[in-house]
């Protein structure tokens, strides 16, 4: 039984809170392992919760109609090993009831609900040996049990029924798209963030060759392609109004000999250039880095919605970089792959008087019990230093 | 800069009854000073270096040693530094680290060694030699049989390293070239650093019988050379390491080493944990890793050493932190560096390359007067209490 590091994660629960600074409204996350969603508001305090019985693969969305909809986790699944698999989409109303469901043991990272009431989701496909041959980079040899696995996007209807398909391979370049060569040859592509934009196109971002594609709805052609030798294994990658991209730009497995650090960028797509960016100006490496997971969301004030998945930190910050809200996630669980951990995969920002929350009762206790168990953890540990120090005589 | 993330500095845990007990040194790379503080994190002893050290040692005749940066003209393998639009800002050194300084409990220099190619580490034997690392250039020959890295502009020259040892007198008495030695088909550079260097050497131990135990970071490896004929007797690392630090022989014959982890074969996520391995059977017989493993990730450059009693001091360079776990992986001393500064390229930072614990009873410390009330102003802002400052 190791114990924590006392330096670091000692405050947790809200942090910072410039309440004139910040996008107010409340905040949807899900710490890793378990399947309690959570509502907060800016003061930490929790408005309601969901629990979905499976943990999550990364993140959930509130719809306009009020309803959850979660991607969850499976355990038995053929590819269950794998980071980011998922299984089943559930659809849930603001009471928890199942209002829809599409399984499919190989959906794995993420999904998008149309305005048409549609859904995209992502799922592995196994990549025909000819082609899998041709994919070049990742460790040799390292295919599972001799099989590469793909994506593939597939839109599916109310009815469960695919109404439309994408498969990567036979759209991508296996000479062109290599796989990261510390990564191994199970999977080419791992997609992990899909999103419509407004010409139906899809925006998709594959995390083991450092690339971003706008994939042609109509065609199944990449379009527009963008990242290698820019980032590094990046995740939540998501249109903005004006037209640009924002991405959180990971940095695990980056080129060169450098301290690892995130950022989250803003890139213009006409000229590929970075427009914004966000990153830990004191040090990079220590402050703000996570390997994995982590997303990024801009609001309508432009401030940015971060979260740090690697230390369970989402925080707000303004287009100067400063952070106006931070809040650390109290609850530890347990995770093979993680440990004991307070990840948390994404976050995203709602608006009090977003169409998703109209007419809920939304239930705020005077102290909700998340600070109160931080202000109890910070207190206890206070105490253990002060009466340390009184024993040593200072 | 985040709340959540305000470190407490100074002692931020402390067991008494299973800690093993002793002074520790450390060597801030952003300051001039080598400190020596006690249990409790207050300051006992210091000396005021001539240079921004990499890191210090305290030798058993009292006297200390340490490797320092020069700051003008310095040479060896040079990086440029691109921003985020891909301009071109500058470049910094890997080497620059030209000055081998002994200074006595007075602060007075008694032996100085310079060459403006030393790098990362040195060693003080016991018949008063000092082992030390430098930077050499592969020839053009063996250099396009090097494998991996990531290509560059074919007219850079690729850097290597080679081992010197010097006499008191400062001549050099015997030298080892990696390029002669090493097998370009199998240490192979890792894929994702660029091919400005192919070894990139950060540790050189002596062994008791003249061998020497280094550790080559971008290839991935630690090995043992015979000292006769320079050939490398045993060999461990590629597949297992990553970027590691400090390999240390331990009395068991194992050795103990720091594996940083960065660019670490099918990482989902970057840790850095410590192995003990058995070289007979290249087996890993202990391992030290954080809960969650992710946070103590150093990521290029760090430490550790097997303490007598069985525990393990820890050197989380990038954090500034050095703690101690017993047998059983529990931290039982933890110390956030308050002292901060800038070093070569980067912003403020309390980096620390590598500590030291030395029991009370070790030989260097004799004859010192190791009073905190010596330092009491100095203990005001860095001692016990440092963990207030928020920086």
């Amino acid at each position: 039984m190791s114990t924590p590091c006392f330096a670091r994660g000692i405050l947790t629960g809200v942090t910072v809170n410039m309440n004139w600074k910040t996008y107010n409204g409340f905040t949807l996350f899900t710490p890793l392992g378990r399947g309690t969603v959570n509502l907060i508001d800016m003061r930490g305090r929790i408005a309601h919760t969901w629990e979905m019985l499976h943990s999550p693969v990364l993140y959930e969305e509130l719809l306009p109609s009020g309803s959850l909809l979660y991607l969850a986790h499976i355990d038995n699944g053929p590819l269950c090993e794998f980071e980011g698999s998922g299984g089943k989409l559930l659809e849930v109303d603001w009471n928890g009831d199942l209002m829809w469901r599409h399984e499919d043991p190989y959906l794995h990272h993420a999904f998008c609900r149309m305005p048409t009431g549609n859904t995209i989701v992502l799922r592995w496909v196994e990549i025909p040996s000819a082609i899998a041959r041709r994919v070049k980079g990742g460790v040799p040899g390292t295919e599972k049990n001799g099989v590469m696995f793909g994506d593939s996007l597939q839109e599916i209807n109310l009815e469960g029924q695919v109404v439309w398909e994408w498969l990567s391979y036979e759209h991508l370049d296996p000479q062109m798209y290599s796989i990261c060569p510390l990564c191994s040859r199970e999977q080419w592509t791992q997609a992990n963030s899909c999103a419509t934009l407004s010409n139906g196109d899809i925006l998709v971002s594959f995390r083991r060759i450092n690339t971003v594609c706008v994939i042609s709805r109509a065609t199944g052609r990449v379009e527009w392609r963008w990242g290698p030798d820019e980032i590094s294994h990046q995740n939540s990658v998501t249109p903005l109004a004006n037209g640009n991209i924002l991405l959180f730009d990971n940095g695990i497995h980056a080129n060169g000999d450098h301290y690892p650090f995130s950022r989250v960028l803003e890139v213009n797509m006409a000229n590929k250039k970075m427009m914004w960016e966000y990153r830990d100006k004191a040090n990079a490496n220590v402050n703000f880095y996570s390997g994995f997971m982590s997303s990024c969301q801009r609001l309508p004030n432009g401030n940015t919605l971060i979260c740090e998945a690697k230390t369970g930190r989402i925080f707000e910050v303004r287009h100067e970089g400063e952070i106006v809200w931070e809040f650390v996630n109290p609850s530890f669980g347990y995770d093979p792959m993680y440990g004991n951990n307070n990840v948390v995969s994404r976050a995203i920002r709602y608006r009090a008087d977003y169409e998703g929350l109209k007419g809920q009762a939304v239930t705020l206790p005077e102290f909700g019990q998340m600070i109160e168990k931080t202000e109890q953890t910070d207190r206890k540990t206070e105490m253990q230093v002060k009466s340390r120090l009184e024993q040593l005589g200072y | 800069m985040s709340s959540a993330k305000k470190l407490r500095k100074g002692i931020t845990y402390y067991d008494p009854s299973k800690t093993y007990e002793g002074y520790t040194l450390l060597a801030p790379q952003g300051g001039y000073n080598a400190w020596l503080i006690d249990m409790e994190g207050s300051i006992v002893f210091n000396w005021s270096l001539l240079h921004q050290p990499m890191f210090a040692r305290l030798l058993p005749n009292g006297n200390l040693l340490y490797l320092g940066r020069e700051e003008k003209n310095p040479q060896g393998p040079k990086f440029d530094l691109y921003d985020i639009h891909g301009n071109l800002m500058g470049a910094i050194w890997e080497g620059g680290f030209q000055h081998l300084v002994e200074l006595d409990p007075d602060n007075n220099v008694v032996w100085q060694y310079e060459d403006p190619l030393i790098s990362h580490d040195f060693y003080r034997r016991e018949n008063g030699n000092t082992m030390f690392i430098k930077f050499s250039l592969v020839p053009d020959h063996i250099k396009c049989k090097v494998r991996g890295g990531i290509p560059v502009d074919p007219k850079t020259p690729m850097w290597c390293d080679a081992l010197n040892e010097v006499n008191e007198k400062g001549e050099v008495i015997w030298e080892w070239l990696a390029y002669e030695h090493l097998d370009p088909e199998i240490d192979i550079l890792c894929p994702l650093m660029h091919r400005y260097e192919w070894t990139h050497m950060n540790t050189c131990t002596v062994l008791p019988d003249g061998d020497v135990l280094i550790s080559c970071r971008a290839t991935n490896f630690i090995c043992i050379i015979d000292r006769k004929t320079g050939n490398i007797k045993w060999r461990y690392g590629p597949g297992e390491l990553a970027h590691q630090h400090e390999p240390v022989m331990l009395s068991s014959g194992n050795v103990l080493v720091l594996d940083n982890g960065e660019h670490r074969l099918f990482s989902e996520f970057s840790y850095s944990r410590v192995v003990e391995v058995n070289p007979k059977t290249n087996t890993i017989e202990w391992e030290y890793k954080d809960d969650p493993p992710f946070a103590f990730f150093t990521s290029n450059q760090g430490g550790c050493q097997r303490l007598s009693n069985g525990n393990t001091l820890i050197t989380d360079s990038d954090a500034g932190r050095i703690f101690e776990v017993t047998y059983d992986s529990e931290i039982v001393w933890e110390y956030v560096s308050p002292f901060y500064g800038r070093y070569v390229g980067f912003p403020l930072n309390n980096f620390i390359y590598r500590s030291y614990r030395y029991a009370f009873d070790y030989t260097g410390l004799r004859g010192k007067n190791l009073d905190r009330a010596n330092y009491r102003w100095v203990n005001l802002v860095y001692g016990t209490n440092a963990f207030s400052i928020d920086r």
